[in-house]
């Protein structure tokens, strides 16, 4: 069954690749890039971030651009590494030091990020994530370097309190003098827009996506006898756990049918034990500890329905997952999770126990399990290679806009505030300064040119040994049968 | 189905199976037309039907859920004059306590003298509490006679080594920690208490401040008692007298602005017999506070701008944690 689907996926590249030199040898104005995409979340960390950053590097490969990832040294992963499709990942040597973001250095960077830029050609350097630090200083030496930047706002943020107070600061700054932004839904936009004082046009909202071949239902999984509701988050506050607490005994006594099964792992972990424990719950709320992503799809279809009780969430690819394993979908209405699945997947429920303890009572109620459907139809809705062409209808823009100055750019930064302002200036000026210095010291005829991953003779290489592994398999069958 | 709504979703879902790109043209091909010919088609703030405007369209509906200054109040100015009579009395509470040890150091105020008064403010201030809190009873004023009780005893059984603690420190670290001390005391004492916002007395950190001054300045007196004199005045103005005006604050506002008015006088009367300098400043800032600051916190108001809207973190109130405090 897996070697099916992977000679599938492949299969599908090829048509693809193969669509793409059609193309362009046909003369069509289909313009492929060389983006670098720049942030602090990639492999080995795990989330969104990082499955965002990968499925759509895979899926902009796929489209004949060639992307390379950069981002810090996780542990001893560092210097340059290939993925999947020869998708190129630069681990440069900067030490993270709180949740995984690199310590901020500001200039530091700049040598090694300039290098690598001239040696893999980029055309557009997208970054992502407002925690990133990497990311922040990237977008500034790229535009002091003349690139063309786009960003990528994965997450909300409020006004008050101090800790994104100082983060709006940063990315007022940061974003000063971008060429584009997206975001991943539409109150992430109006988020994005009033936090680092956009203009609306610039801002794009490209939700996020899932890959539905990994995310199928499976009917035989379920137990006909139960009413499975699962939770899928890490158990954290921010995620809503406390109202979980509130609502599971409850809704145990409602339903003896129902059953809880909760993945993740968290300091929160130890109130829902101590639930469980107080109310006598061991046989009906499983808790499972930390999940592998490869493994969510096998704890998602033992499940009728999710339930998600995030406090904020800018897209939530959990309940997508969910949807396309055929589960029904209760959440919390926060954030951008109103605009992303249609009312008949999801009951929205205020972030208050009583309010989602009844919109979960009412969703057992009216239970009706038709997973295939809901899967096909989150199957049209989300798809990496729709995001990949709306991105590039992005670079499209981003690449079109005209080279600023650096009398412009001071001007865009001074509007930053009365002080804050001055300081940009200043930053951006040193930042400018270091650069004729590089220039100077290292330059760039000097720096040689990568070679690109063969990636057309890779897969038809790929293909052919498929194919006599193929053929090998059936001529071995064959001779069973006879 | 929601993909009957949109035309354009309707040939998504029919030539899923085809490759991606000959689909892309498709979905332009049909943009076009929808654009043409019907370019009424609503935008829909949702994510999950392709529509037909560029994902950088901004809808007149743009930020239609931004709130600015939800938790507006409009202050009236002399409710924030009350309001700040509660900073006052905490400062002129730790200076009159300064003054006292001045006097008891000097000995202008014999130990008679001192003992009594501080043994008068006691009972003054256990009858005022049993007469204006409700919750008050015999058992609760008997219990708390046993507290105080103790807690003397305690203190007069120590006051030998409180007054030899700090006594090889020379005079002005003396002054200057005692200085420190008490500006600590006041940055954090819990003037929500006092001024009846709230109904537990939380500000451990002013609280041992202003005792560990006492112990300080105790080091600097000559007996045994006038050391036990002392960080019993502690006890009652840092301690004891905080319940006491939070009492008074609940119970009546004309009891809540007598107390300040017969506090400052009392404060500045006495600072002007030690320092005349001093009790000019000290006028200053209580004037400062109680009339300055109110018409600079309601001149600021304007500049308010608190924006809430959809992306804020919602914040929980747990059925099952409150169970537990």
């Amino acid at each position: 069954m897996e070697n099916h689907n992977s000679h599938n996926t492949i299969q599908q590249i090829e048509d693809s690749t193969m669509n793409t030199s059609n193309i362009s040898s046909g003369g069509n104005e289909k313009r492929t890039y060389n983006i670098a995409m720049v942030s602090d979340f990639f492999f080995p960390n795990m989330g969104g971030v990082e499955e965002h950053l990968y499925q759509l590097s895979q899926c902009l490969i796929k489209r004949g651009n060639k992307v390379i990832i950069i981002t810090h040294c996780y542990g001893d992963r560092f210097g340059i590494r290939y993925v999947t499709n020869g998708l190129k990942v630069y681990y440069i040597p900067q030490a993270p030091f709180y949740n995984q973001s690199s310590f901020p250095t500001l200039y530091f960077t700049f040598p090694l990020f300039r290098k690598i830029l001239l040696r893999e050609k980029i055309d557009i350097v997208h970054c992502h994530q407002a925690f990133s630090t990497l990311a922040h200083e990237s977008i500034l030496h790229a535009r002091t370097m003349g690139y063309n930047t786009c960003f990528t706002d994965h997450s909300l943020f409020g006004f008050a309190d101090a800790s994104s107070i100082h983060m709006n600061k940063l990315l007022k700054f940061t974003l000063s003098d971008i060429s584009h932004v997206i975001c991943v839904s539409n109150t992430s936009k109006e988020n994005t827009v009033l936090r680092a004082q956009l203009e609306p046009h610039l801002v794009s909202v490209i939700p996020n996506a899932v890959d539905t071949t990994q995310f199928t239902p499976d009917p035989s999984k379920r137990d006909p006898d139960k009413i499975n509701i699962v939770i899928l988050s890490r158990l954290v506050y921010r995620k809503g756990i406390d109202l979980i607490i509130d609502i599971i005994p409850n809704i145990c006594k409602k339903f003896p049918k129902a059953h809880f099964i909760i993945g993740g792992d968290g300091p929160k972990r130890v109130e829902l034990e101590e639930m469980r424990e107080k109310h006598q719950l061991h046989d009906r709320v499983e808790l499972l500890g930390s999940v592998k992503h490869s493994n969510v799809r096998n704890v998602l279809v033992r499940g009728d329905i999710f339930l998600n009780s995030s406090l904020t969430e800018a897209f939530c690819i959990a309940i997508v997952e969910a949807a396309s394993c055929g589960l029904y979908v209760v959440s919390t209405k926060v954030g951008g999770v109103p605009e992303v699945l249609p009312p008949h997947m999801i009951s929205l429920a205020q972030p208050k126990s009583d309010d989602l303890e009844e919109k979960l009572t009412m969703a057992i109620n009216k239970l009706r399990y038709v997973p295939v459907e809901t899967h096909e139809q989150v199957k049209s809705m989300y798809d990496w290679n729709d995001v990949a062409r709306r991105t590039e209808a992005v670079y499209d823009i981003v690449s079109k806009t005209p080279k600023v100055s650096l009398l412009e750019r001071l001007k865009r930064f001074v509007g930053c505030g009365l002080w804050a302002g001055k300081l940009n200036c200043l930053v951006v000026g040193l930042d400018y300064l270091f650069w004729r210095f590089l220039e100077w010291y290292s330059p760039r005829e000097d720096i040689d040119e990568a070679i690109d991953f063969p990636l057309n003779d890779y897969l038809q290489l790929k293909h052919q040994q498929n194919l006599i592994k193929q053929d090998q398999t059936s001529s071995s069958s064959n001779n069973n049968t006879k | 189905m929601s993909c009957k709504v949109c035309p354009y979703c309707g040939n998504e879902l029919n030539k899923s199976e085809h490759n991606h790109i000959e689909n892309n043209n498709n979905n332009n091909n049909s943009n076009n037309q929808i654009n043409n010919s019907q370019g009424i088609v609503k935008w829909r703030k949702i994510l999950y039907e392709k529509q037909a405007y560029s994902d950088n369209y901004t809808d007149e509906t743009f930020l239609v859920g931004l709130v600015q200054n939800a938790n507006f109040i409009k202050y009236d100015f002399w409710t924030v004059v009350m309001d700040s009579f509660t900073v006052s009395q905490q400062i002129s509470a730790v200076i009159l306590f300064v003054i006292l040890f001045f006097h008891a150091l000097r000995q202008t105020l014999t130990l008679p003298v001192l003992l009594s008064m501080g043994v008068v403010l006691l009972v003054a201030g256990y009858i005022v509490i049993s007469f204006i809190d409700p919750t008050s009873n015999f058992e609760s004023i008997k219990d708390s006679i046993l507290h105080v009780i103790l807690l003397f005893g305690t203190v007069y059984a120590l006051s030998p080594v409180l007054r030899t603690l700090t006594n090889s420190f020379s005079d002005d670290t003396i002054w200057a920690l005692t200085f420190i001390l008490l500006l600590a005391s006041l940055f954090f004492h819990d003037y929500g208490y006092t001024n009846n916002e709230s109904t537990k007395f939380s500000a451990p950190v002013s609280l041992n401040a202003a005792i560990f001054a006492s112990v300080l300045l105790g080091s600097r007196l000559t007996s045994n008692i006038h050391v036990f004199v002392l960080i019993s005045y502690a006890i009652e103005i840092f301690a004891l007298f905080p319940i006491v005006r939070h009492h008074l604050k609940r119970h009546s506002l004309e009891m809540h602005v007598g107390l300040t008015i017969i506090l400052c006088t009392t404060c500045g009367t006495l600072l002007m017999g030690l320092n005349t300098l001093l009790a000019l400043v000290y006028i200053g800032i209580i004037n400062v506070i109680t009339f300055v600051c109110p018409i600079w916190l309601i001149f600021i108001q304007k500049y308010k701008n608190e924006i809430n809207g959809p992306w804020d973190e919602a914040s929980v109130t747990s059925q099952s944690a409150a169970e537990n405090w």
